[in-house]
């Protein structure tokens, strides 16, 4: 009987410790111990032996850092070492031999270097070669950042057959140290299809009892739990695990008897462990699992369940009717899209849907990255809002976490498409309520379209629980008498179905005055009906009160806590009022951002934009430089002037876009050079520049000096700015100088960083040394306008 | 955890210029967030060591620390305490979401997060004097990669050795760049007599020529040089 099969009817032994046992058999350690499947092969072979007299079931490799990072100096390959890792585990006689894959030892991108490929790449090999060499399932455990565990079960599910099982790692508060809670790693390791999860290394299992109640909450997989023997003590210079066998096997027996179906021991359990365990557990049959089936969403590390009340989905990332969104998608201007998902976060949108879709830019490219960036700032669940399901497939497989697809629809096509990316990677699909025919009239059709739907998900393989339909939402001032069918349809899809629902509410007033009464209004009228998860502007106060109200009228909000918090305290008074008398420069002195708006939107009717620029910020701009210059100013409080200078300057090009009137100026190109993760201080830079006027162009950080050179010569810039913090990354700043000048001489170069001094700066061959973002500004002035 | 007003202040600039009240409360605001999203975590090990004139090599764990510095900083010591400590990974997220909304708030959380590993820092250090201060011994001061001419490409191997990864989450990068950013590693000697009157960071600082707060204040307390 296989293990799958078996793991149905009864609980299944794992080994313990392998380090701990070697530690004992007095083996000088210092060395990777992977590598002792080759050089003591017999000493590896009588340690599982051990385990397997023990009574465990599952043996697993000594491979845990078998991998291309950790083996790169060892001389030997991680085919090798995996091979024999394998061999000898086998060689013990055990009934099943589990590939143990560990992480890989770097942080994964936005906080660390390695790529979602690279890790997937590294953990491929592994697969492949445990495969090859016999291995009976995949074990990827003693995981902190579930980012790191997706890269290895996909490259587990795409490489071979076998069961993949993952482990996570959690500190005494819940979380692993990368953050994931245990209804994270529950959520988001079940959408990847793994066969069993679980909790391993870190704590006891006294400590872990709690997390593994939580875990088991969310499961509707066997879980593994493989505690520490006991937080680690010191006795006399050594680290010893206090909770001996006998004990350790009582907290076991309970553990099983909550639920889990997998048992086993981390760092300090021995063989010993491990037989009191089986005979603690001789009696005892598996627990049944029965876990509500659940609509759930989630990040990395934050899960929304939709059952808990409404739903916020922020939309405002989405170019669709957006001029400054389409500038910015077209202009490689990123951070004009993060800044709208922290700030529809902050408002509290609990979703954000994200739709670059422009027919004049690369899809694909454009959603893979932005996903990436934006999970790297925010950890608001995604919506992933696209028509082209190539985009969507390559979005959706570096998106860290469980997102809502935007959508599929009844026609056969879509359904053809989507459903398979939705199956494999777990998610949530949203399913609009029209087809070949087009929007029916009537909420009976539309029904009628959400059934059919559901049962071609069913069919896909696809939980019920990850539908959500979107009954659609036509204008008021164009088809009036339809709009109450959307209401309708709302409620028939969740009365006869039992399916949560969508809808885009805010075009329902498209074409009216007064939109957001109308919004607002029809808004309440559809939660009233049924629905689940309105997707809507969260910067709209009146929609967000709605929401606000309406969770305490239908009980979500308990004793109105979240509804007195947001509106209980006296309205806050406007400064305007207090402010209309200041001048423009003491405005941006003192950094009040919303004053200025108002200020330059009265201006605007009076003067053209660059005599506001440079009559009243550029002044203000240099006489708070030469106050921090001199040391008379923070730093915040130049950045604060700066900061209210870019508001000013974005009302300026709102007005600029809006009648097409270019306000471009000079190209400058910045970035922190290759390595370099440090990017505080350019970004400042970069804003000051901004604010005088130039057009930075941000490549980033860490940025390969190819694509320097790359951007430099397709967009004829003339100043670039390298930024290195770091004594190791100046030497890849004086390479990316030496490439610019040999490819493009007539390009100035400046460069600035903590490391940094005129004569390093000279060193290099740089043209000029800023010493902060201030004297950034002086030098591009004396070279553009000098 | 306590984060120093005046020290934040000392890395923004200099403590001597006044805030108007918008700033006080953003500062306060900033300390108290670095305070709820940091998880200190920190770990240790004591390890014999052998002091040659150019390098301190680690026994029984087979690292040789190349440099003058710190073997003169470790004099005397047969003995010594290599540590790290780390706020954790959310206070690296935190600051990176603030620079694309509020770049003032970023600098203040920056200035606080440093401020903030220190004191761990300071507070492991404290608890280990009292400790070997019974058995009347004594603690150099911390010396880090970076400092003097002790490479920071070391920062992997001291991981390594202290299992750093699986005890506390800290990883370094390629190019010795700590992760979490907000992270410290360390080594003080254990000696019999009281260490002379400790080398003050800077002395042995690769930025000393360039540092701004040394020209103002005496010491930054941490040593530039090894931010990265």
């Amino acid at each position: 009987m296989g293990l799958m099969q078996e793991l149905k009817d009864r609980l299944i032994l794992f080994d313990g410790a392998m380090g701990t046992m070697l530690q004992k058999s007095g083996l000088r350690l210092g060395e990777l111990p992977e590598l002792f499947n080759i050089k003591e092969p017999s000493l590896i072979t009588d340690i599982h032996r051990e385990y397997v007299r023990a009574g465990a079931d599952i043996i697993t490799t000594n491979t845990f850092q078998a991998n291309s990072y950790k083996l790169k100096e060892s001389g030997y390959s991680v085919e090798t070492v995996v091979a024999a890792g394998v061999k000898v585990a086998k060689a013990s006689g055990a009934k099943w031999v589990a590939l143990d894959i560990g992480p890989i030892g770097k942080m994964m991108k936005p906080l660390g270097e390695v790529t979602f490929h690279e890790a997937y790449e590294v953990f491929k090999q592994q697969v492949i070669a445990g495969a090859e060499a016999g291995a009976d399932l995949i074990l990827i455990e003693t995981i902190s950042d579930i980012y790191e565990a997706r890269a290895a079960i996909l490259a587990a599910k795409e490489n071979c057959a076998l069961p993949v099982f993952c482990t996570m790692t959690f500190q005494g508060d819940g979380r692993t140290f990368l953050g994931t809670d245990a209804i994270t790693a529950a959520t988001v390791l079940q959408a990847l299809g793994v066969d069993a999860l679980g909790i391993n290394c870190s704590l006891g299992p006294k400590e872990l009892k709690p997390i593994l109640k939580e875990l088991l909450k969310y499961s509707h997989i066997p879980v593994l739990i493989q505690p520490n023997a006991g937080l680690p003590v010191m006795v006399e210079g050594n680290t010893v695990f206090p909770v001996a066998a006998e004990e350790f096997a009582q907290y076991a027996k309970a553990m099983a008897e909550a639920g889990a179906r997998l048992l086993g021991g981390c760092c300090g359990t021995t063989p010993e462990h491990i037989s009191c365990i089986k005979a603690a557990l001789k009696d005892l049959r598996p627990k049944e699992i029965a876990v509500k089936p659940l609509t759930t969403v989630a990040s990395g590390t934050k899960t929304v369940v939709l059952d808990e009340g409404t739903t916020i989905i922020g939309e405002r990332i989405n170019p669709t009717g957006k001029k400054r969104l389409k500038e910015a998608l077209r202009n490689d201007k990123i951070e004009v899209l993060l800044a709208e998902a922290i700030e529809q976060t902050n408002a509290g949108a609990e979703v954000l849907d994200v739709n670059v879709g422009l027919p004049e830019i690369d899809e694909v490219k454009m959603l893979e990255r932005v996903v990436q960036e934006i999970q790297g700032v925010v950890d608001t669940p995604l919506q992933l809002d696209t028509i082209n399901p190539e985009a969507l497939a390559a979005a959706i497989r570096l998106y860290n976490g469980k997102p809502i697809i935007n959508s599929v629809n009844g026609k056969e096509k879509s359904m053809a498409e989507v459903f398979p990316i939705a199956k494999k990677y777990g998610a949530c699909v949203i399913g609009l309520t029209l087809d070949e025919r087009g929007i029916p009239q009537t909420a009976e059709e539309r029904l009628e379209i959400a059934e059919r739907i559901m049962n071609r998900a069913l069919a896909y393989g696809i939980p019920k629980e990850n539908l959500l339909i979107d009954c659609l939402v036509v204008t008021a001032s164009a088809q009036q008498s339809m709009v109450k069918e959307t209401i309708r349809a709302v409620g028939l899809v969740k009365e006869r179905l039992g399916l949560k629902t969508t809808l885009g509410v805010s075009n329902v007033s498209f074409g009216l005055p007064q939109r957001e009464l109308i919004n607002r209004s029809f808004l309440a009228a559809v939660l009233t009906a049924g629905l689940d998860a309105p997707i809507m502007d969260p910067l709209s106060q009146e929609m967000l009160n709605t929401i606000r109200s309406f969770r305490v009228l239908y009980n979500q909000d308990q004793e109105a806590k979240a509804y007195i918090d947001a509106l209980g305290g006296a309205p806050k008074a406007s400064t305007i009022a207090l402010t209309n008398d200041k001048s423009m420069e003491e405005l941006i002195i003192e950094g009040r951002k919303a004053d200025i708006c108002e200020r330059v939107k009265e201006m605007l009717q009076l003067q053209p934009p660059l005599e506001i620029i440079n009559q009243h910020f550029i002044p203000a701009l240099d006489k708070i430089g030469r106050g921090y210059e001199k040391g008379e100013l923070y730093l915040p409080q130049l950045l604060r002037s700066g900061e209210a200078v870019k508001a000013g300057l974005e009302v300026i090009k709102e007005r600029a876009l809006s009648q097409s009137e270019g306000v471009e100026g000079d190209k400058i190109l910045v970035a922190t050079v290759k390595g370099d993760i440090h990017d505080i201080g350019k970004n400042i830079a970069r804003m000051l520049l901004e604010n005088y006027g130039y057009d930075v162009i941000d490549l980033g950080k860490d940025v390969a000096i190819e694509d320097i050179v790359a951007v430099v010569k397709e967009k004829n810039i003339k100043l670039v700015g390298l930024s290195a913090l770091m004594t190791t990354t100046v030497k890849n700043m004086a390479l990316t100088i030496a490439a610019l000048q040999r490819e493009v001489p007539e390009c100035k170069i400046m460069v600035g960083g903590a490391v940094l001094n005129p004569e390093y700066a000279e060193m290099i061959a740089a043209d000029y040394y800023a010493a902060d973002g201030q004297e950034g500004v002086r030098i591009a002035n004396a070279l553009f306008k000098g | 955890m306590e984060i120093n007003r005046e020290e934040v202040l000392r890395y923004l600039g200099s403590a001597a210029i006044s805030l108007d009240s918008e700033l006080e409360q953003l500062l306060e605001d900033c300390i108290r967030e670095i305070k709820e999203i940091a998880r200190p975590q920190y770990t240790f090990e004591v390890c014999r060591i052998e002091i040659n004139a150019n390098e301190v090599s680690v026994r029984d764990k087979g690292l040789g620390l190349k440099g003058f510095s710190l073997s003169k900083h470790l004099q005397g010591a047969e003995e010594a305490i290599i540590m790290a400590a780390t706020l954790g990974a959310e206070v690296d997220r935190i600051i990176r979401r603030h620079q694309y909304t509020n770049l003032t708030r970023t600098v203040i959380l920056d200035a606080c997060a440093s401020t903030a590993i220190e004191a761990v820092c300071d507070e492991v250090e404290l608890q280990l004097r009292r400790s070997y201060g019974l058995k009347a011994l004594h603690l150099t001061s911390r010396f880090s990669p970076g400092y003097g001419d002790l490479s920071i490409a070391y920062q992997g191997k001291i991981l390594e050795l202290l299992k750093a990864q699986q005890r506390i989450g800290l990883m370094v990068t390629e190019e010795g760049l700590l992760i979490p950013r907000k992270s410290v590693t360390a080594i003080m000697g254990i000696t019999e007599a009281p260490p002379e009157a400790g080398l003050l960071a800077c002395d042995v600082c690769g930025m000393r020529k360039d540092c701004k707060m040394r020209r103002e204040e005496g010491s930054c307390g941490t040593n530039a040089g090894a931010k990265g």
